[in-house]
């Protein structure tokens, strides 16, 4: 029952048929050209030596040291306000609220080109804290502290496990401020017992600088 | 069962209740860790108002915490403060012999942040204003002599009777201008362990002025350091505001006096008098009048002290963010609701260490502490772990360790009984 209409439209289409196909192929057209001058823009912009930003290599710009407000890891997929926090009793208590992270205040800030930023969040064994995956974290994995000077990224150069002891043995190392560089590091804890938490996750990062195109 | 067994077994559990409760520091008389938190204390008009003080302290087992960690503005102090949208007041312990308090005020949009060892618990929010007094100036008045004092008495008549109707006009148009405070985010927080406690304050954007009608206008008194260091002393006084008058006054009676130029004219002449002559020496009478009626003002009204610091015991610290008092010397001059505020109250400490906690780490090298040093040590302990979100022995734990003790001390009971009967 079918052929005969097929028939008809293979012996040639009918006007509306045919204004249909003009239209197709006009846009198609106009898509391929788009496709062509855009990638020739892209490959262009590696090829083509220039001023511009999009130049290619990673663009980063130093930064002045700002309270940090707010801690980024995108290959975790989280994001947390930080607050100032202190020291009590030689040890560093992270905020109540297990969504926030905490920044101990005595350490640099984020730009700052020397000593290192100490950030520390709570990890809960139920979950949902904001440091729960900490350890996931491998090298070169970008974190970002986003102070009041603008974002200050970072690139994991490490991530160790170390015993309770084993932090108070290294503890001038990870926490001193007469060295580092400017380097962030992470704590939480890990190793859950059942009744507690036998050793801290430590990831240590280098920073980079402001990223131009997201200051 | 033989009664010598039942015997036995209801004198060991007896006796394990007793090891129980004599071991727990849950019984222990002294807490372990405390702090306290107010938000606002006011004093109006001889008596006192405030949105009470909400207290947390730790036997070493559980916390107890006793006040209002959400308060509400006391209605006596919403009269005086336009714009205080937000109080914050909250304290915390832990049963290893830490605590922590925060508390203090801020305008509508503030937020609200946990208290921690972190250093603020409001963030943002507009200013505060706080409307602290009225100047009263209903009987500033100068008298046509005092106007005229010296003038050629050809003048005297025609100055007196067009500067005095203005002059004071303009005084008893001042009325009763208010004096306000504007602030920020005012804030304390504090903590300690079970040797060594600190404390610090926030305020932001703090300053007081005066609001009288034109042309005094908007008078500023004093501007308040941000973040101010530990007992910050700020006193001022109403000098500025005496200043003002006496310039809009001077204002006054050069304006006038120019209109009255064709008026004067003809009276100046035979005096060799210039206008402008006329106009100094009538503003030099009237500042000779005024002066010893704003001379009050001259003297100090506002003590503020800020980032109030003390420490009352060795591990304890008492931070009071801004205590204002308006002094008794402003009294004369001043119609004083308000006199006295403090905000942003806390107090963390003294707190001891009951035991060796199971998650202490020892120190590589534990410099001494005391409450006022600063902090240049180095974290041992990252405490940055919990096994839920909850905090403290899970309630099993407590109904696990309630039965032992009812179930050991009523064997005990009737195993003593039942050796009586035998």
């Amino acid at each position: 029952m079918t052929e005969p209409a097929s028939g008809s439209h293979r012996a040639g289409p009918t006007g509306r048929a045919r204004w249909r196909r003009y239209a197709v192929a006009t846009v198609t057209a106009v898509q391929l050209l788009a496709t062509v001058l855009g990638g020739g823009a892209v490959i262009g912009s590696f090829l083509v030596p220039g001023s511009d930003a999009s130049a290619g290599a990673p663009e980063y710009t130093a930064i002045r040291p700002g309270a940090p407000l707010r801690l980024a890891m995108p290959t975790l997929h989280v994001t947390a306000p930080i607050v100032p926090i202190a020291m009590v009793d030689h040890a560093l208590d992270p905020p109540r609220d297990y969504r926030e992270v905490g920044w101990w205040q005595t350490s640099a800030r984020p730009g700052a080109a020397r000593g290192q930023t100490v950030i520390t969040g709570h990890t809960v064994h139920t979950g949902g804290a904001s440091m729960n995956r900490l350890g996931k974290l491998t090298a070169g994995d970008f974190v970002d502290v986003i102070s009041q000077r603008g974002r200050m990224r970072y690139v994991v150069q490490r991530t160790k496990v170390y015993s309770k002891a084993a932090v108070a043995r290294h503890a001038q190392d990870l926490f001193g401020q007469d060295h580092g560089r400017g380097r962030l590091v992470l704590v939480t804890c890990t190793d859950w017992n059942g009744v507690t938490y036998e050793s801290n996750v430590v990831v240590v990062a280098k920073p980079l600088g402001a990223p131009a195109d997201q200051r | 069962m033989s009664h010598r067994l039942f015997l036995r077994t209801g004198s060991a559990l007896a006796a394990a209740s007793v090891a129980l409760l004599a071991t727990g520091p849950a019984f222990a008389a002294d807490p372990v860790a405390q702090a306290s938190a107010t938000a606002l204390e006011v004093g109006i008009a001889g008596h006192g108002t405030e949105t009470g003080t909400y207290t947390a302290t730790n036997d070493g087992t559980r916390e107890t915490t006793s006040g209002d960690n959400a308060p509400a503005l006391p209605v006596a102090v919403g009269q005086q403060a336009t714009n205080l949208g937000t109080l914050a007041q909250d304290a915390v312990t832990t049963t290893a012999g830490h605590s922590a308090a925060c508390s203090g005020v801020a305008g509508e949009g503030a937020t609200l942040t946990q208290v921690g060892d972190g250093t603020r618990c409001l963030t943002g929010g507009q200013t505060i204003t706080l409307d602290a007094a009225h100047a009263d100036f209903s009987k500033l008045q100068v008298l046509p002599p005092q106007i005229t004092q010296g003038l050629d008495t050809t003048l005297a008549d025609a100055v007196a009777g067009a500067v005095a109707p203005v002059v004071n006009q303009l005084l008893t148009a001042l009325g009763n201008p208010g004096l306000g405070i504007d602030l920020g985010a005012v804030q304390a927080s504090c903590s300690a362990g079970p040797t060594s406690a600190r404390g610090t304050a926030n305020i932001a954007h703090a300053s007081a002025y005066l609001q009288a009608p034109a042309p005094i206008g908007h008078v500023d008194l004093v501007s308040l350091p941000v973040d101010p260091a530990p007992n910050t002393h700020v006193v001022t006084n109403l000098s500025a505001v005496a200043e003002a008058v006496q310039r809009g006054v001077d204002t006054q009676i050069s304006t006038t006096l120019g209109g009255q130029a064709g008026t004067l004219g003809p009276l100046l002449q035979p005096l060799q008098l210039g206008l402008d002559t006329l106009i100094d020496e009538v503003q030099s009478n009237v500042t000779d009048a005024l002066g010893p009626q704003l001379a009050p003002l001259e003297q100090n009204v506002l003590d503020i002290v800020l980032n109030k610091q003390s420490q009352p015991a060795r591990g304890a610290i008492d931070v009071t963010a801004l205590d204002l008092h308006l002094l008794p010397a402003a009294r004369q001059f001043v119609d004083a609701d308000l006199a006295s505020v403090a905000i942003g109250h806390v107090t963390c400490g003294p707190n001891t260490r009951v035991a060796p906690a199971a998650d202490a780490v020892p120190a590589v090298d534990t410099p001494s502490t005391s409450t006022s040093e600063p902090d240049t040590a180095v974290p041992t302990a990252v405490e940055a772990g919990a096994g839920s979100l909850d905090e403290g022995p899970s309630p099993l734990a407590h109904a696990a360790l309630g039965g032992l003790v009812v179930a050991g001390t009523g064997a005990g009971v009737w195993g003593f009984r039942r050796s009586l009967r035998s």
